[in-house]
């Protein structure tokens, strides 16, 4: 079964004309065509792809890869300029999500019309609505104008909707890149039972930690091409590589064996003495859907100083942050950093290896696995934060001359190796000697004294009586 | 092209009755503005040409000017309407266009149902007023949802090579209702086409509308039915929009939907 096509896309184009101005197109018009006054701009160039049952197939690229063209020709929106594409059984798309709702109608109503509109007979969505209805959890909003809705709340009825629909292929288009953590997991979960029902997903997405975790094959597209066609880690690489070709060095391959730290160099480095056990790791409380937990590839754990993951810190209390990654291609110099932000993505803390200053390697092979360890006192105000874990390289020329480099210099050089934003959420809670006035105002709690002394003066009652005199 | 029809015809009249519920929603007077525009067209009309200039309309038969004038004026509002909305309908639609399958002779087709309607509501509305004002009714009334139907139809021919032509070209949607004002006094409607020279009467058959707004004053003031020369060239100004409509909406179907 799961090898039958459900999809099959040949050689596909798009081109759009881009004129200056309407006149162009009458002047064209008015020669019939044997004058041209247009540009051709193509948005897709010869896509070729195969989609099977029960495939979780992911398109990935940069902004104008063509990604959303590609969909929009499939579902059938765009017309294609050239080539073609055979699709077998039912299609459904969610391109934009809740795009084609109307906002007059209630939320119930809505689903009926939608329904009708993709030829669904009358009876379909009858036992269904219920369904749609508990998965949606918009309670009373069910059956009011969607105007009434917030943007979070159409989001979800549409995907409610199209996730209680029956079809053999299911196009989606930067969903659930809005509405709540929660929810998502939930819309992620349906995905995965409607796979197992055999229902092919066609899935675009800037989320590169989504589609690592999800998907099982990744196309990724640059400049209306497929790029590459394969496992999704790779291609989740290889769309780093495109976003920083300019400023990447070649990795890996301009350098000389000698950079490589000898074995002995190696064991100098934070070593598996203090390095938490594997099953820590699997009952790491982070449980960010799009973070790779597979024992190979990305680990992250975040636990106290006495190595008992969590989550919840107290003011003042150090967080250890261990994360490891396999390395997919040779690199340079690596640079982990931690960053901690605050829910509204002002920067708090952080700082990379070169800024602590770290004993780091001068070179990366490819399936080496770095570890590392970085420990961050969380002297912050209670609340909620959120970290994010970078990886990038610079080349061991760059890093021995790190000294004379400008800053905007050094970010040229790095290449991101790995980015996972966000990768986990850190809570705060106050210390335990908390008193009614916190233990400071403000954000941090800056490193400093304060020390009160006391000048004797003269007491006020003699000093009227020195007025008197 | 009908066949797209008859497959939407779901979605047609499920968003043609929310269209009409909710065009007015909001407003105090709600579905009754639906009648105050050309209520109020109707009155300028009627004074300044009962009152302040004369014409030689029905008025020798025992006919009210107003009565007259509602039976041409009341047709063209509503095919004025569908080709005014109809041309808009692609642009004004663009969101359903750039997410979903729903073809644009769809929009455009709604627009001139929603006006065919409207010209049915004028109608209940009229008939009191012509019964009060001691105007001769007759049974020929009966034939005027037929011409609606039939009005509606040529609306939605002239407003499909519009509605696509200004996704092309926006400049449209400014010159059609300039010559929406100008083409109603190219037509008999605040005076009987008797006030044409004879040599211009012949010229009319070119002119779409004319044998329509034509044929409700036959069955509303003349009290008959049409003549086959009347029936003949209706149905053929609405067969030659139709096919010149569906050939230039197929023919820019993709422009358009590339351009939405």
């Amino acid at each position: 079964m799961k090898n039958e096509v459900v999809l099959e896309v040949n050689n596909l184009s798009k081109r759009f004309k881009v004129y200056s101005s309407s006149w162009g197109r009458i002047k064209e018009w008015l020669t019939f065509g044997s004058r041209s006054y247009h540009k051709d701009f193509w948005s897709l160039k010869g896509v070729s792809f195969k989609l099977n049952k029960g495939e979780f197939l992911g398109i990935i690229g940069p902004n104008g890869a063509g990604k959303s063209t590609l969909l929009k020709v499939i579902t059938g929106v765009l017309d294609a300029t050239g080539g073609s594409y055979r699709t077998t059984g039912k299609v459904l798309s969610l391109l934009e999500l809740s795009g084609g709702l109307d906002n007059a109608l209630t939320g119930r109503e809505n689903i009926i019309r939608t329904s009708h509109l993709l030829g669904f007979p009358d009876s379909y969505i009858g036992d269904r609505m219920e369904q749609i209805a508990d998965f949606a959890e918009l309670g009373d909003f069910f059956d009011r104008p969607l105007g009434t809705y917030s943007s979070g709340m159409r989001i979800r009825l549409a995907f409610s909707m199209f996730a209680f629909l029956d079809c053999d292929i299911l196009i989606l288009d930067e969903v659930l890149a809005v509405g709540d953590i929660f929810f998502k997991q939930k819309c992620y979960a349906r995905l995965e039972q409607l796979i197992e029902r055999n229902t092919a997903i066609l899935f675009v997405t800037q989320s590169t930690g989504v589609v690592s975790h999800y998907c099982d094959s990744v196309i990724l597209m640059n400049k209306g091409e497929i790029v590459y066609h394969g496992a999704a880690d790779q291609a989740v690489q290889k769309y780093f590589q495109i976003k920083n070709l300019d400023s990447r060095l070649k990795a890996g391959d301009t350098f000389i064996e000698e950079d490589y730290l000898s074995s002995a160099e190696i064991q100098n480095l934070p070593q598996k003495s203090e390095w938490p056990s594997d099953a820590l790791f699997a009952n790491s409380l982070i449980r960010k859907p799009d973070l790779q937990t597979g024992p190979s590839v990305t680990q992250l754990l975040l636990c106290d100083e006495k190595g008992v993951p969590k989550q919840v810190f107290r003011q003042g209390e150090k967080a250890y942050f261990y994360f490891s990654h396999q390395i997919r291609e040779n690199a340079g110099v690596p640079v982990p950093e931690i960053n901690l932000t605050t829910e509204k993505n002002l920067v708090v803390h952080g700082k990379n290896s070169l800024q602590y200053h770290a004993k780091v390697p001068l070179r990366v092979r490819k399936n080496d696995t770095l570890r590392v360890r970085q420990v961050i006192k969380l002297d912050i105000r209670p609340g909620n934060y959120v970290f994010d874990i970078n990886l990038y390289s610079i080349h061991p020329a760059d890093y021995a001359r790190l000294n004379t480099m400008t800053p905007s210099e050094f970010k040229e050089k790095r290449a991101v190796i790995l980015q996972i934003k966000p990768a986990g959420i850190i809570t705060i809670v106050p210390a335990e000697d908390d008193r009614a006035t916190g233990v400071h105002n403000g954000l941090c709690n800056l490193d400093g004294e304060l020390s009160v002394s006391i000048l004797a003066g003269v007491p006020e009652t003699d000093m009227s009586e020195v007025a008197k005199i | 092209m009908l066949r797209t029809l008859y497959n939407y015809r779901r979605y047609i009249f499920g968003t043609f009755w929310v269209d009409l519920k909710y065009r007015y929603s909001g407003t105090t007077l709600g579905f009754f503005w639906f009648l105050v525009n050309p209520m109020i067209e109707v009155l300028i009309y009627a004074v300044v040409f009962s009152q302040i200039i004369t014409f030689r309309s029905g008025a020798e038969r025992g006919i009210s000017y107003t009565i007259f004038l509602v039976s041409g004026l009341f047709p063209f509002i509503a095919f004025s309407q569908t080709i005014n909305r109809g041309s808009k309908a692609i642009r004004t639609n663009a969101l359903y266009m750039r997410r979903s399958l729903i073809p644009a002779e769809v929009f455009v087709f709604k627009e001139s149902l929603i006006a065919g309607f409207s010209l049915l509501v004028y109608l209940m509305f009229l008939l009191p007023l012509i019964v009060f004002t001691q105007n001769p009714v007759s049974w020929h009334l009966i034939l005027w949802p037929i011409l609606t139907i039939l009005l509606s139809l040529l609306g939605y021919g002239l407003s499909l090579p519009l509605a696509n032509l200004s996704v092309l070209f926006p400049d449209l949607e400014e010159v059609v209702p300039v010559l929406l004002q100008l083409w109603r006094w190219t037509l008999p409607i605040m005076f009987s086409d008797e006030n044409f020279p004879d040599g211009l009467r012949w010229f009319m058959s070119f002119n779409p509308p004319y044998y329509f707004i034509k044929s409700f004053r036959d069955i509303m003031i003349n009290q008959r039915i049409p003549p086959v020369e009347s029936w003949i060239i209706m149905i053929f100004w609405i067969i030659v929009t139709l096919i010149v409509g569906g050939l230039v909406t197929n023919r820019l179907r993709s422009d358009v939907k590339d351009l939405i």
